[in-house]
């Protein structure tokens, strides 16, 4: 059932994916895989799982970008870094490690994006001055889907079946 | 733990790796494969192959292309000096531009002269019936032709709106056109139409020359004076056509 569910969110992931990116006036900044993609790994125990969705997502978006393979390595990366700070330094289970988790995965994937901008010149997502502005307005809003939807699964569906969270 | 995760993490990137190379086709290339699989061979080798001789065909093509542009254009201006000798009822004798003479860009070369019934100082047309010059050394089979816009051109021409205004119209530096001789109590201005007058036997009337620019006018002199731009670019002939009988 659990696995029915990871469907239906890369599935609704991906037709909000495609839909926002009609808009140019900054909502295709609005990461929807990314947001996915925290959610099940803060709900996910098992690595393969996280991995996959991680590697789908980022071909999904792959697809219909210039670099295939970028989005992928980056949200691989992403779910990397995320466990290796779970296992070592935040390892508590409490909300302010799930919002710093949730910052910080944000941070990590403008950083990569920018670095491979500067590096290979990709221009993949244009970072100049002007996009700044809707870039760090929709990083606002992702955080806040991530952290708004975790609390409400957290509090309507973990607590009443009283289940442990994943870490 | 950590080493568990590492491991996850290089297995995936190894798997992103290959995705990448198998798309690029650095590895083999997937497509070729699903191609050969479900397409007979014939039609891999007939809408796969590249065809040889592509790049020889596109420079044969764009030639013909070009050819067929010029013959275009020929053939409108051919059409409007028909179009021209109907209605006017000149003879007309069409020409071509052979060159230009290497001293003076202002004297062009055609390729027709008294065989066809051309004589010197007859009027040169362009396909809508606007002078361009005088045939001034008329050969056997081919003329030589001065541009009214050389120094040494003079055409006599009528002004204004009734064509009462007299002037005699020359070249001037081989660009405009310099009208002198305007008596001063007569009246033109900027924009007027410059026609032919009739006082030359071999050049018919009214035939268009070009367009007021300028009016010089001073009191002490006799004369006005005016300068003429013509309607068409002197530079770029193509066609033409000597008014040989009117």
């Amino acid at each position: 059932m659990r696995y029915l569910y990871f469907i239906l969110i890369f599935l609704i992931s991906s037709f909000l994916y495609l839909f926002l990116n009609f808009y140019d006036n900054g909502w295709q900044f609005l990461q929807p895989f990314l947001v996915a993609l925290l959610l099940i790994y803060f709900n996910s125990e098992k690595e393969w799982v996280y991995y996959t969705f991680a590697l789908l997502a980022g071909f999904f978006i792959d697809s219909f970008t210039g670099i295939f393979g970028l989005h992928a390595v980056i949200f691989v990366i992403i779910v990397f870094v995320l466990k290796s700070l779970q296992v070592t330094i935040l390892s508590s289970k409490n909300i302010l490690s799930i919002i710093l988790l949730t910052l910080f995965s944000f941070v990590v994937f403008w950083l990569l994006f920018w670095a491979s901008d500067l590096i290979f010149n990709w221009d993949l997502y244009i970072i100049d001055n002007n996009l700044i502005k809707p870039i760090l307005k929709m990083t606002g809003i992702n955080i806040f889907l991530v952290i708004f939807l975790h609390l409400i699964y957290y509090n309507f569906w973990v607590k009443r079946h009283d289940q442990k969270q994943s870490f | 733990m950590l080493r568990q995760n590492l491991k996850f993490f290089l297995i995936f990137i190894t798997i992103i790796a290959l995705f990448i190379l198998f798309k690029n086709g650095q590895i083999f290339d997937l497509g070729i494969i699903f191609r050969k699989s479900f397409s007979p061979e014939k039609f891999n080798t007939t809408l796969l192959s590249f065809p040889d001789n592509l790049e020889e065909e596109y420079k044969n093509l764009l030639v013909e292309n070009n050819q067929l542009k010029e013959l275009k254009q020929e053939n409108n201006e051919l059409r409007e000096l028909l179009e021209l000798k109907n209605k006017k009822e000149y003879n007309l004798a069409v020409v071509n531009i052979l060159s230009r003479d290497p001293l003076n860009r202002n004297i062009l070369i055609i390729d027709a002269g008294r065989d066809r019934g051309i004589e010197n100082g007859q009027a040169v047309v362009v396909s809508n019936g606007i002078v361009v010059g005088k045939i001034i050394d008329a050969g056997i089979d081919s003329s030589k032709l001065r541009l009214l816009t050389d120094h040494f051109s003079k055409l006599a021409v009528k002004i204004g709106d009734d064509r009462n205004v007299s002037g005699i119209l020359s070249g001037s530096l081989g660009l405009v056109m310099e009208l002198s001789f305007i008596p001063q109590e007569q009246e033109i201005k900027k924009g007027d139409i410059v026609v032919t007058a009739d006082i030359d036997p071999k050049i018919p009337s009214g035939l268009v020359v070009g367009q007021i620019e300028n009016v010089e006018f001073e009191q002490e002199e006799l004369f006005k004076e005016a300068s003429v731009l013509p309607l068409i670019n002197y530079e770029v002939l193509f066609t033409l056509a000597v008014i040989t009988q009117s």
